[in-house]
């Protein structure tokens, strides 16, 4: 049994893909809510997935991470994924890794106080998904009418990063984002994303502006991503040093060089889209879909851990409560 | 109607004192939570506390600050006390006093780093009201092995706040925690603490190390507070820095400064505890509480607005 614990904003996210799961995948999940937890008395022995940790609020950081440790302690087969106080949420993640450099770019805080800083920056939420919230942005004073403007909106600067941006464009212009699943030690190279838009999103995904790249070339560029990306390695380690066990990384590669752009600890696998009939017929649908819906499926049945039926472990009343 | 909102983790903290009001004043409250809030359509004209804003979420804080430009954009004459994304929550309300040169001592966060500290300090919660997580830390690295111990129980770096050690110990050995209520422009101050230890908590004030201070004399200081204090305009200017219309500020005195320790937006009333037999028959309950209690009352009796809670103001959540 696969325990996948989600905020109740981030529940969409699995639940709406579960359908669409082969039955024995299916089965072998169950959704919980970590305001579900913080009810029971007791969990049954199984593989948890801590998921969503960019949402949780801070007392329910200190409660899942209480529940963390009574399941780690327990001395039963319980399989744990992303301890809820050590995954390194967005701004940490990001800070290491260019402090390690791994990444070329750097990250500051809005509110400051931030050091050097080089331009071209972007704007983006703290904690979301949703991408950047500004355009390009040359010079501290356009910075400054950008967050000014983004404060009239009612975003503040302590909820916003100033991203430096690092420019992936290949010779034509194409930017990529490369998606990886972290599942333990495996690491599961999932799809490319491709756009003429720097910012590239799901949304924007397949939009070119002027010639739109031979579409064999990508089919042939994604199954080389699926069966022989030479950076498991790499990837594996910046999991290890974000502390997390279970998530998506999305990535750029500038020249052969890992950029990170996020490590998602809730991914949405997104088969209602991805099977979707118009998306399947496609020459993505026929040739590569069904390698990556293989090995994501697969991924998951690797999170279970053996059978332990009515073998529970008690959660002491001050773990969760 | 007193509509007053916190998050799931911090309803009980209201809830628990709503039943020991006047029973008039407990009538025009309704409480609700932020998730609540997020899937109605409209809201009442109402005066609205939007409290316990330290422990949302920036993505919650964000949804409910646009239920705020809402309301605030009706026309109605709703009321509205704390925005959820511009009142300073204690990163940088703390950071912006020191700089205004009201606090004396800075606060760092933990996973920022590079950043002068100035030693002693203690770790504490971004944004929580459990008090210190360590003892006084002496050294950078004793720091980091502190920072790696409160990880594992649930205290991130990215939640977890680095703060300068200000002494505010009396020539006695005692130190002194002060409570004062912001309700818009009113301040109102209530309550006091005593102790020998330098985090000076609900559960440890009365504890003295050496003598003891005898109750008549904790009593008199107590309404002396209540009666005498003259600093209310000090305290205005620190709500007003916070952009805090409603909470409660803890604070301590240095050399007769004034030093803010935090601005609670959700402030336990405490009511329950107050009304046990206990505590009833304390020389505090006995002399103090029924003076403060009335100014409590009256206090949150002045948030309410004047207009018809049967009017719909459409909300759009985001």
């Amino acid at each position: 049994m696969i325990v996948y614990v989600t905020t109740r904003w981030g529940r969409r996210s699995l639940v709406y893909s579960l359908p669409l799961m082969p039955p024995d995948l299916r089965r072998r999940f169950r959704h919980a809510t970590y305001e579900g937890l913080w009810r029971r008395r007791s969990l049954p022995v199984a593989s948890y997935i801590f998921a969503d940790i960019e949402r949780l609020a801070p007392p329910a950081v200190a409660r899942a991470a209480a529940i963390w440790e009574t399941l780690a302690a327990s001395n039963l087969p319980v399989r744990l994924f992303n301890h809820p106080a050590r995954v390194l949420t967005r701004y940490r993640l990001l800070k290491a890794l260019h402090r390690d450099g791994i990444n070329d770019f750097d990250i500051h805080r809005a509110d400051g106080p931030f050091g050097a800083i080089r331009y071209p920056v972007f704007l983006r939420h703290i904690d979301d998904h949703k991408g950047a919230r500004s355009g390009l942005i040359g010079d501290p004073a356009a910075l400054e009418a950008g967050l000014r403007q983004l404060e009239a909106e009612g975003l503040p600067r302590h909820l916003l990063l100033i991203v430096e941006f690092c420019d992936t464009a290949d010779a034509n212009g194409i930017y990529r984002k490369y998606d990886a699943f972290v599942a333990g030690e495996r690491i599961v190279p999932f799809d490319i994303d491709r756009s003429s838009h720097w910012m590239v999103k799901w949304e924007n995904a397949g939009r070119f502006e002027g010639r739109r790249p031979d579409e064999g070339a990508m089919i042939d560029e994604s199954l080389a991503f699926l069966h022989g990306f030479g950076q498991q390695d790499r990837l594996r380690a910046i999991a290890k040093l974000a502390g997390v066990d279970f998530g998506r990384i999305d990535f750029a590669l500038h020249g052969d060089r890992i950029q990170i752009w996020e490590i998602n600890t809730n991914p949405d696998p997104a088969l209602p889209q991805l099977l979707a009939p118009d998306h399947r017929a496609g020459l993505y649908g026929q040739r590569v879909l069904p390698v990556a819906l293989d090995r994501l499926f697969d991924m998951f049945r690797s999170l279970d851990c053996a059978r332990h039926a009515g073998i529970h472990i008690n959660l002491p009343a001050d773990a969760a409560r | 109607m007193i509509v007053y909102i916190t998050t799931r983790y911090g309803r009980r903290a209201i809830a628990e004192s709503l039943p020991h009001l006047p029973d008039a004043l407990c009538r025009r409250f309704r409480l609700t939570t932020y998730g609540e809030l997020q899937r109605r359509t409209w809201l009442p004209l109402a005066t609205y506390i939007f409290a316990d804003i330290d422990r949302m979420t920036p993505s919650a804080a964000e949804r409910a600050a646009a239920i705020w430009e809402s309301l605030a954009s009706s026309g109605e004459p709703v009321r509205l006390l704390n925005h959820p994304t511009r009142s300073l929550t204690r990163t940088r309300l703390l950071q912006t006093l020191f700089r205004a040169g009201i606090n004396d001592f800075n606060v760092h966060r933990a996973d920022a780093p590079g950043e002068a500290i100035r030693y002693p300090v203690f770790l504490h919660g971004a944004d929580d009201h459990n008090g210190a997580r360590s003892d006084l830390i002496h050294d950078a690295a004793t720091l980091e092995s502190e920072l790696r111990r409160v990880e594992a129980p649930g205290l991130p770096r990215s939640q977890c706040l680095v703060v300068e050690f200000c002494d505010t110990i009396d020539p006695g050995g005692i130190y002194r925690k002060y409570d004062a209520f912001i309700a818009g422009d009113r301040i109102l101050p209530t309550d006091m603490y005593h102790s020998s230890r330098w985090m000076l908590k609900w559960e440890n004030s009365g504890v003295f190390d050496a003598t003891p201070i005898g109750e008549e004399a904790l009593t008199e200081a107590e309404l002396g507070y209540i009666h005498d204090f003259a600093d209310h305009d000090r305290l205005r200017e620190v709500a007003a820095l916070a952009r805090i219309d409603y909470g409660r500020i803890d604070f301590a005195r240095r050399n007769g400064r004034i030093q803010i320790w935090e601005i609670n937006t959700n402030p336990d009333l405490a009511l329950g505890a107050m009304m046990q037999p206990d505590y009833r028959r304390t020389a505090y309950a006995r002399q103090v509480l029924p003076t403060v209690l009335e100014k409590v009352f009256a206090m949150l009796a002045s948030l309410d607005c004047d207009g018809d809670p049967a009017i719909r103001i459409p909300v759009a959540p985001r």
